[in-house]
């Protein structure tokens, strides 16, 4: 506590150069926050995929396309192995909101997705009228969304634009499965008003099997039985989706990851700089400490908080804002990045920033001590 | 002394004199290269995707598809639909005087267990398909044969699905042979598989296509074109050149791109920015001393201040050269897969000197405030106090 | 008497550029207990090369230096970090506070490496000020100090450990004749009405009349001033 005193001292020496390090760490820790928080998204997604389900997807879309028959179900069950199949669809809403997120569930998602987080309660509040939805908390933020709430959301089809009511039932966790905010509607409402071509329809199946260790060959087999169908399909295990999409797009992350890297890298050597400066400044300094019976140890701690200071202050201000910017409501933000993939701020990303910020205070200051251990005391002070 | 010679004389000198400052010169040089790195490495993504873009399609060639949904996977021109559309004015003509243009179909297959669960584009060409690209060549294996069950793979996309010859593709009425590999300049068609349209249509039960391809005699001629498939409603179809068919699609996704790359760029920068001004405040004071001798023998402000201004934009360009040239050696050329396709990022030229002007730029912002203080300097005082 | 600082055969050099100068050469020398004494001579004298010895800053090529019972020679760095911080304080022709600390907290920096409570550092921190006569200054910077005062509170910073000996190395060189005399008895009142020994280098001989003892040193040897003790 007593050396925090001299480390004060040595950073308000220079406030101005003290206070632009730590904007400038700030600034890279911000960067360094936001794409480990993106890393860490998709990574969560990949980790939270259920090796035990699968989706189903039309393979090809005839015109006009309104999905597949919601009859399919009925065949995927019969399908050995499967024990349960939900069916999703879209509302397809013409303006941007909370429609661009709904997605309309029937009632097979209840057991086709028993790790989904919602409630039995909130299940039969779901399916209880067909204009109710339940909203992940991150939307119900971003959107102003409350259970009692409604909203309208207006489809613009051929058959012209048709406008639906949904009434907010209950706001629920996030999916991790889902991994970008969710609302869910229930599929009886298209069902029973949408025009007749776009009545019981399912833009996806999915599916939860008995055995994960089957996973490919039951998506096979449930590709065979529709090759010859006018619908045919094409399955595929969620875990195997998510391992595609992180090994496929692995430049993707080796360029978000750089991006962190440089940051950092970047402020290693302005905060080596600014400490090795303060350090070549306050030899004499130093020598008196020395002089008074400060041992070298202490000496080199002194150095180390000095450059911890800006690269803590840093990675605490920086991964706060990112964290700040990974809330901004959707609608304050462009409408392109609404739709990402958020960043999340967990407590991986914040021991990351710890970690990071640690080793940079510790390499920055690495020339500062080489500098301070290769002075020699009598000589600062008799002005050599 | 003009203030132009004084300003050169004080230039030389500090350009020469870097090796006093060398460290405080290799951390904005690093500084630099970050950001210009960063950025270059961003931007490349988004440089790459439009190269495969422009790579898909010359100004010429226009994509004739459904009015109401434009897009090549949905099934919406009936094949009578087709002999009206290739008899539309200014239309190219091939060597044997027949019209350079080609009903197309795209849909997605999943490729085989163990290559990789990500689905693949199929696009069904007809009779001048491969005339209508020119870069298209076979690499490996043979042309498929109409009639059978038979694909060819795209480089790319053999690269990503690690598919090779004889390797079966399920696809509807059983399975289908991929029979060799094609090259067409890194285009959109390199990331799929390509066989003969009516084959895969009658396979799969495809009874419209989703597309008809067709090249200009000119470009100038597009504007006619749309206006003559416009007068004839009972086609219900609409023109688009290719390029920008698919810049379109991927809109959102090139928006976003940019806006990533320069949010990014953003951030990195203001990390940049104010730590230049750090270090060129801190060699503006381990200056004052020779600034404070220039100016006592007559020297004026205004050189002084462009010496140190000059000295910040020589090391924000050497900055860039090792920002964008480290970019250029990790990322250029490295294969993406996005939804949009696959494509090779691109540390292009026009990328290189965006990033070199915009280090320049904030070089010139963070030497501004220590350049007016090196200029209004109090002589007396810093020869004093040195 | 008994002798609280005993150089016995002391030789060092240095090596600058490609030649060894040797600045002290076989030197015997003490300073007892309560003594104020004085080393003069030129430039290059060895002066300060032999308070740096006092004080444990150099270590002898040969001999040996004898520092309150303590052969520095056979101390590890860190133990004699820890012995300096007992048995020494020193003060400078450049005064070095730290800029950013008031007077006081610049005098506590010296206790920062005891046991001892806040409050009993506050005390001693006073009392030191006090003795110096900065006690109402005591919240100011040093910017805000004149240089006698400023030394005057790197005196407080010496002696506010309580230490055996005392250094000063030039504490009157940056100062004006009226400033250099104040400091010049403020050290004499140390010495003479709070026992401190004291070894004091200065060039100034209006300066070494304070002392008790006066040594001189030419060319690294000694050379006893006429009528004055070794």
């Amino acid at each position: 506590m007593k050396s925090l005193v001299l480390v004060w001292a040595a950073l308000w020496r220079k406030p101005s150069a003290t206070l632009l390090t730590a904007g400038a760490t700030t600034a890279a820790f911000m960067l360094f926050g936001l794409m480990i928080g993106l890393y860490d998204a998709k990574m969560q997604m990949l980790n939270a995929a259920r090796p035990d389900q699968i989706f189903v997807l039309p393979r090809y879309y005839p015109q006009p396309f309104y999905g597949m028959p919601i009859a399919m179900a009925g065949e995927i069950e019969r399908v050995d192995g499967v024990a349960a199949v939900g069916s999703l669809n879209n509302v397809n809403s013409s303006q941007r909101g909370p429609g661009d997120w709904i997605v309309l569930v029937n009632e097979g998602m209840r057991d086709s997705r028993p790790d989904a987080p919602v409630t039995p309660a909130q299940w039969k509040l779901l399916f209880s009228t067909p204009t109710s939805v339940l909203v992940s908390r991150d939307l119900a933020k971003k959107f102003d969304l409350k259970p009692g709430d409604s909203f309208p959301v207006t489809t613009l089809r051929e058959e012209g634009s048709t406008t639906y009511e949904f009434q907010v039932q209950a706001v629920v966790p996030e999916d991790p499965q889902w991994g970008q905010g969710m609302i869910w509607g229930n599929q009886k409402y298209l069902d029973n008003t949408a025009p007749l071509p776009m009545r019981n329809k399912a833009n996806i199946f999915w599916i939860s099997i008995k055995d994960a260790a089957r996973a490919t060959e039951i998506s096979r087999a449930i590709d065979l039985r529709f090759a010859n169908s006018p619908t045919p399909t094409y399955s595929i295990p969620v875990k195997a989706d998510r391992q595609t999409q992180v090994s496929l797009n692995i430049n993707q992350i080796g360029v978000m990851l750089g991006v962190a890297g440089a940051g950092l890298f970047m402020v290693l050597f302005l905060v080596a700089n600014a400490v090795a400066r303060s350090v070549h400044e306050r030899l004499p300094e130093f020598a008196v400490l020395h002089t008074l019976g400060f041992r070298e140890s202490r000496l080199r701690r002194l150095v180390i908080l000095e450059a911890a200071f800006p690269c803590v202050l840093g990675a605490m201000v920086g991964t706060a804002l990112a964290g700040i910017l990974m809330t901004v409501p959707a609608r304050k933000l462009s409408y392109n990045l609404s739709l990402l993939l958020a960043p999340t701020l967990s407590s991986v990303v914040l021991a990351w920033a710890i970690a990071a910020s640690i080793l940079l205070a510790l390499l920055s200051s690495v020339l500062p001590l080489l500098k301070l251990k290769r002075t020699h005391v009598a000589d600062v002070l008799a002005g050599r | 002394m003009a203030t132009w010679r004084q300003g050169v004389v004080l230039m030389r000198m500090d350009l020469t004199g870097w090796r006093a400052r060398v460290g405080t010169s290799i951390v904005i040089v690093l500084g630099m290269a970050c950001v210009t790195g960063v950025l270059a490495s961003t931007l490349a993504n988004r440089a790459g995707l439009i190269r495969m873009y422009d790579a898909t399609g010359d100004a010429s060639r226009v994509m004739i598809m459904a009015a109401k949904s434009p897009s090549e996977f949905n099934a919406n021109i009936l094949p009578s639909q087709v002999g009206t559309i290739l008899n539309a004015p200014g239309l190219a003509k091939g060597s044997k005087g027949e019209t350079l243009g080609d009903a197309e179909i795209r849909f997605r297959v999943l490729p085989p267990p163990g290559a990789s669960w990500r689905p693949i584009s199929v696009e069904g060409i007809g009779a001048e398909g491969i005339a209508l690209r020119q870069n298209f060549r076979l690499v490996a294996g043979r042309m498929f044969e109409p009639g059978l069950h038979e694909l060819l793979i795209g480089r790319s996309a053999q690269s990503v699905y690690g598919l090779k010859i004889g390797d079966p593709i399920l696809m509807r009425g059983g399975n289908w042979t991929v029979v060799g590999i094609f090259s067409s300049g890194g285009d959109v068609m390199e990331n799929g598989l390509v066989a003969d349209a009516l084959t895969v249509m009658s396979g799969e039960g495809i009874s419209a296509f989703g597309s008809v391809l067709v090249k200009l005699e000119r470009p100038s001629l597009f504007e006619p074109l749309k206006q003559w498939l416009i007068t004839n409603p009972a086609m219900a179809v609409g023109a688009e050149r290719q390029s920008d068919y698919y810049i379109r699609t991927a809109g959102q996704y090139l928006g976003y791109l940019n806006f990533f790359s320069f949010f990014v760029g953003a951030i990195i920068s203001i990390g940049a920015l104010l730590g230049s001004v750090n270090i060129f405040n801190a060699v503006v004071s381990s200056r004052s001393l020779e600034i404070a001798t220039f100016r006592a023998i007559g020297y004026r402000a205004l050189p002084v201040a462009a010496s140190v201004v000059v000295e910040a934009v020589a090391l924000a360009l050497a900055g860039a050269v090792a920002g964008a040239g480290g970019a250029w050696l990790l990322f250029d050329g490295r294969q993406m897969v996005t939804g949009m396709g696959i494509y090779s990022m691109s540390v292009s030229a026009p990328v290189i000197a965006l990033c070199a002007g915009w280090a320049v730029t904030l070089c010139l912002l963070g030497s501004a405030a220590p350049a007016l203080r090196a200029a209004r300097l109090p002589v007396s005082d810093a020869l004093r106090s040195s | 008497m008994t002798a609280i600082v005993s150089l016995v055969g002391v030789t060092k050099g240095y090596v600058r550029g490609n030649q060894r100068v040797e600045v002290l050469r076989n030197v015997d020398f003490q300073v007892q207990a309560g003594e104020f004494v004085v080393l003069m001579g030129p430039s290059g004298s060895g002066k300060t090369t032999l308070l740096n010895l006092m004080g444990g800053l150099n270590k002898a090529d040969a001999g040996e230096v004898i520092v309150d019972g303590a052969n520095l020679n056979d101390l590890s760095p860190n133990q004699l970090a820890d012995w300096r911080a007992k048995h020494l304080g020193f003060v400078f022709q450049f005064y070095y506070l730290l800029p950013a600390l008031s007077a006081e907290r610049n005098v506590e920096v010296a206790l920062f490496l005891t046991r001892l409570s806040a409050a009993e550092r506050r005390r001693r921190v006073a009392a030191a000020l006090d003795l110096v006569g900065l006690r109402e200054r005591a919240r100011h910077k040093p910017g805000e100090l004149s240089g006698g005062q400023q030394q005057r509170v790197a005196i407080a910073r010496a002696i506010v450990a309580d230490p055996t000996l005392l250094i000063c190395d030039e504490p009157t060189g940056d100062l004006d004749r009226e400033a250099s005399a104040s400091i010049l008895e403020l050290l004499q009142l140390l010495n003479r009405r709070h026992g401190k020994t004291i070894a004091m280098v200065t060039h100034d001989p209006w300066a070494a009349e304070y002392a008790s003892r006066q040594v001189h040193l030419d060319k690294g040897s000694l050379a006893i001033a006429p009528g004055a003790r070794v």
